[in-house]
């Protein structure tokens, strides 16, 4: 920590101060530094930029921007900030993207949303947004959603010429005579989900690719806005709704650290047990979308038969299957009924049944090794300079965990390890989710028995400690949360007002977007074979990407 | 004449192409359901034994899309070409104790040639949509084919060199036990050749959904798709019936001769080839080009030599 | 090699065959798993509602739209649009009604089928019906209890009148006979 803050204190800052364990938390008075500062971080040996993200002050007139340098060797990290002039035409800073190549798409969010622009960014174009927002900056707080709304057809029409336009240009543009030529490996595709990606190739082989996302755009991060704490966990847990718990638990421990709260050892066993079921229902499926990809069904329909009993159990406690909306600031929402854990136990019962085949028959297969064991392989050095995370990340060698690096909710109790694998190709990370599905029904099995032990001991009533009262409205603050979601790295970022019934600004921070950014570097020099299996390696989903 | 009407019409004609296609696409999905702990087709009819028959006749009832730009003699003719070609080989095939349509001395090398024409008629319905995924399908059925061709036609000449006759029913006549372990190598390679000419697992390549669409079926709809579909289960059931020919001994049975034991030998070959397919993901075409040119045609040209030597022990005067 | 490995494989994967899957109802007519606490179709219980609307307010998709009575008091209850809610059950925490809630979606129906037309999308709600007599024995209570309020109101009226004149003169009070005072002005 001391490095950091001796390296901050050099320039002219607002504030210095420590938060948390692993946070230094500072405001520069000038944006001129910015550059100065990384380039000193650099040297320090911190890597890795997480986010980019700005915060529309619109009485002071101020835009302020938070940075998160993190580095995932010796944990220490730093929260900067900067304020920027707040009209669109002096709303500039220098882009950082030369120096930390994983800002790149974040800085192009930024800009799309909030129109700051980053002078020397490589390729600033908007993204995620559609085209009918061109020009203007949905997330600033005078920009009137119900006003654009209305001319509906005009908009429709304006992201149709631009599409045809487009069109024109892929098939003109290329020598008709070679055999080069754009493919939309598109949104209506059997393996790519909404998602379109512009494949510029030659015959077969690949010269690169430039995705294009935003189709399942929601503008989340507008939605919580204008709900109170307790109804944005419906948008919160929007973000994949496979494994929604650890985001909303992330967005409830934000918001009780600005409300200064404490929940219950009840509440921090149970959102650790809910987290890895949900965990478990996206692996899951993980496992089996990598599979399908290469034409085999059987892997996605076995573990379809066993993730059903999990299922049934987020059913019997919550009262849906899927979007479950359990936790809430405070706790977790409902209280617990004991004999709810005997479906529990009768899900890890089948599972335990299950693995050992699963296990022979595709992880070991040999056919699959013969196609994903040289493609896609990323060295731990690429890891920490594109700000990966979660499996991604350890597949590769690097250890990082945020449930071991700075543990939330009970994890601190619990004994874990870092799994890693070492060489970083799609095998490896079909292997990683494997072996974190059978670490989450460890965890699974030491919480249930912790809380059967203390009911049973009467520390903890089941149906009266699962919840402590929150204040309607909270104070002025800002807090940051991080979890270990299942594809990744979530770092929330809450910001509120004096007396807030609502958030202010909450950033949602997803991983999928450095994945996906990962898509044109990977796949230079390959064939048209190695699109799916390496997007459905790298375990992304486009309810985080769009957000 | 009314002969030839019944035989081009019922059996083994267009009728039985049509049942066999209702019945083997019903049996597939059940037996894959059951492979994959699902449940498969089950309201329409026992066991759902009505659903394929409904989903084919649906597709009749649709529109069959002509895109803009297509060039008109190869996207709407070829199907029916292609379904022409994919029945012929049933008229050289012994069906029944004495019973063939065409007895011919060169049924074998019209069997292998008529198979052979397929893949060609595939790509030109490939080429002539004007799509450029459909086109990289058309491409990939051209080179699987053109390799797997190769060891197809080496495979299923070793009868033919043992028993000193390209005539179908004197090979039938002849074959025993015996010639069936002899011949057995033989009948891996078909087995394995047969799964690249059929575009299933591990080898379908053109069909690779994940990867280019659909290959050549992307553009079709309708009545156009009915008739594809109905050619690939023809050359289904072509292929097998001509590995049944030649290796398995035909209609002849435990104790008696008959169409029956025709029937199961076919559907243990469709068996085998459906658990290999739950079993196993797709590989590339570099890949099968390696795997067929470095291994499977090498091993096939030793097998011609074992049959020869094995000929020259056993089998003199045959 | 990998021919045999392969074929390993395929062995241990028809064993699957042997095992009966667990789909075996038609869940058209029965549900597989229906625990209590799912959250189905809503039941709304207009007699104990009292009309709070903190279940409009709380509602994340504005799916909720009141339906006025004509009463005087506890006169608004809920109407769900079913197209619009996301079944999160928040409005059901949040009814304040004991000893059971009025607006419940746990244990509801699974089963929320519309017709297929355009005109039935545009009714996929979950309405009130009130019974016109529950409308008038309400009415009635409200008329007698405006009544009673009256009476009590003019009652406590001319008490007060009367204690306040009570306490304003000592005079004998002979105006309660009604006659004329017959011993004023004989004097002299």
């Amino acid at each position: 920590m001391e490095f950091i803050q001796k390296l901050v204190y050099k320039y002219d800052c607002e504030y210095v101060e420590q938060y948390k364990k692993n946070w230094t938390k500072a405001k520069l008075c000038s944006k001129d530094d910015l550059l100065s500062v990384a380039e000193d971080l650099l040297k320090e040996g911190v890597r890795s930029l997480s986010t980019v993200s700005p915060t529309d002050f619109v009485d002071e007139n101020i835009m302020e921007i938070n940075y998160f340098f993190e580095d995932f060797k010796t944990k220490r990290n730093l929260w900067l900030k900067v304020d920027l002039p707040r009209e669109e035409k002096e709303c500039e800073i220098e882009s950082l993207t030369p120096l930390f190549p994983s800002a790149e798409w974040h800085e192009r969010e930024a800009y799309s949303m909030f129109g700051v622009r980053f002078l020397n960014h490589p390729d600033l174009r908007d993204i995620i947004k559609s085209e009918d927002f061109a020009g203007i900056y949905p997330f600033r707080k005078d920009f009137d959603w119900l006003e654009h709304e209305k001319n509906t057809v005009a908009n429709v029409q304006q992201i149709v010429d631009a599409f045809k336009k487009e069109q024109e240009e892929n098939e003109i543009d290329l020598d008709t005579d070679s055999s080069e030529t754009i493919l939309n490996w598109g949104p209506t595709h059997p393996a790519s989900g909404p998602i379109r990606l512009r494949v510029h190739c030659d015959g077969e082989e690949i010269i690169s690719i430039d995705p294009d996302i935003g189709y399942v755009w929601r503008a989340l991060e507008h939605l919580v806005t204008q709900k109170d704490f307790i109804g944005a966990i419906v948008s919160v847990e929007r973000l994949c709704f496979m494994d929604n718990i650890n985001s909303m638990t992330g967005y409830a421990m934000a918001v009780e650290e600005i409300a200064g709260v404490e929940i219950t050892p009840f509440a921090s066993w149970m959102r650790v047990l809910l987290g890895e079921t949900a965990r478990i229902s996206s692996h899951f499926m993980g496992l089996g979308m990598f599979f399908n990809n290469m034409g085999l069904h059987t892997l996605a329909m076995w573990n379809m038969d066993t993730r059903e009993f999990f299922l049934d159990f987020l059913e019997s406690y919550s009262g849906a299957r899927i979007a479950t909306a359990s936790i809430e600031p405070g706790g977790i929402r409902y209280g617990l009924d004991m004999t709810m854990f005997d479906e529990l136990q009768k899900a890890l019962d089948k599972f335990d049944g299950n693995i050992d085949e699963v296990e022979a028959i595709f992880v070991k297969n040999p056919t699959m090794k013969l196609r994903a064991n040289d493609v896609g392989i990323l060295t731990a050095d690429e890891v920490h300079k594109f700000g990966l995370s979660g499996i991604v990340a350890r597949a590769s060698g690097v250890e990082t965990d945020i449930r071991i690096d700075e543990p939330y909710a009970a994890y601190g109790e619990l004994d874990l390890e870092y799994i890693t694998q070492k060489r970083g190709s799609s095998k490896d990370r079909f292997e990683m989710i494997f072996r974190e599905l059978k670490q989450s029904v460890k965890i699974i099995k030491q919480a249930k028995a912790h809380i059967e032990k203390a009911v049973e001991a009467g520390e903890m009533n089941p149906t009266k400690d699962h919840m402590v009262k929150v204040p309607k409205k909270l104070p002025k603050g800002e807090a940051i949360s991080r979890v270990e979601w299942a594809r990744g790295e979530v770092l929330m970022h809450l910001v509120t007002d004096e007396k807030a019934k609502s958030p202010y600004r909450l950033k949602m921070r997803a991983p999928s977007f450095n994945h996906t950014m990962m898509l044109d570097y990977l796949l230079k020099g390959q064939t048209l074979s190695d699109i799916p299996l390496i997007f459905g390696s790298l375990y992304i989903c486009q309810g985080d990407l769009d957000r | 004449m009314s002969e030839l009407l019944f035989q081009s019409f019922i059996f083994p004609g267009l009728f039985y192409v049509l049942l066999w296609t209702v019945g083997l696409y019903w049996f597939f999905r059940k037996f894959m359901a059951a492979l994959h702990k699902r449940v498969g087709p089950s309201f329409n009819g026992k066991a759902g034994s009505y659903q394929t028959l409904f989903d084919l006749s649906k597709l009749l009832t649709k529109e069959s899309i002509t895109p803009d730009g297509v060039n008109p003699y190869l996207f709407s003719i070829m199907p029916l070409l292609a379904l022409i070609f994919a029945m012929l080989p049933s008229a050289f095939i012994p069906w029944m104790d004495g019973f063939v349509v065409v007895d011919s001395n060169y049924g074998l090398l019209a069997l292998v040639v008529l198979i052979g024409i397929e893949p060609f008629l595939l790509f030109l319905t490939g080429f002539g949509s004007n799509n450029k995924y459909s086109f990289l399908g058309g491409i990939r059925v051209l080179t699987q084919a053109i390799s797997m061709e190769t060891a197809f036609l080496l495979a299923s000449f070793s009868p033919a060199l043992l028993f000193s006759t390209m005539n179908l029913t004197a090979i039938v006549e002849q074959s025993s036990w015996f010639s069936f372990l002899v011949l057995l190598p033989g009948f891996i390679i078909y087995f394995i050749a047969l799964l690249g000419l059929l575009e299933q697992p591990p080898f379908n390549i053109p069909d690779a959904e994940q990867e280019i669409v659909y290959g050549f079926y992307t553009e079709y709809s309708g009545t156009n798709f009915f008739l594809l579909q109905v050619a690939m289960f023809a050359e289904f059931m072509a292929i097998f019936a001509g590995g049944t020919v030649l290796f398995l001994g035909a209609y002849k049975g435990l104790f008696f001769d008959s169409y029956f034991f025709f029937f199961m030998k076919m559907l243990g070959i469709a068996v085998v080839m459906m658990t290999l397919r739950a079993a196993t993901p797709r590989i590339t075409l570099t890949q099968m080009l390696r795997f067929s040119w470095q291994y499977l045609v090498p091993i096939a040209l030793v097998n011609i030599a074992w049959v020869l030597f094995a000929k020259s022990l056993w089998f003199i005067g045959a | 090699m990998i021919i045999l490995d392969i074929l390993k494989r395929t062995l241990r994967v028809a064993k699957a065959l042997t095992t009966k899957s667990p789909a075996d109802r038609d869940v058209r007519f029965e549900a597989m798993h229906h625990p209590s606490r799912y959250r189905g179709e809503h039941r709304v219980d207009y007699e104990t509602c009292i009309g709070c609307d903190s279940c409009n307010k709380i509602c994340p998709t504005h799916a909720i739209t009141m339906k006025h009575l004509p009463f005087k008091k506890q006169n608004i209850v809920p109407e769900v649009n079913l197209s619009v809610c996301i079944f999160c059950g928040l409005c059901e925490d949040v009814c304040p009604t004991k000893p059971e809630k009025s607006i419940i979606l746990s244990g509801g129906r699974y089963d929320m089928l519309s017709g297929g037309w355009h005109e039935d999308q545009d009714d996929f709600w979950v309405h009130v019906d009130i019974p016109q007599s529950y409308i008038d024995s309400r009415l009635e209570e409200e008329e007698a209890a405006r009544v009673k309020k009256e009476l009590a109101a003019k009652k406590k009226a001319a008490e007060a009148e009367a204690k306040k004149r009570a306490e304003a003169g000592e005079e004998p009070k002979e105006a309660q006979t009604g006659l004329p005072d017959f011993n004023k002005g004989v004097e002299g």
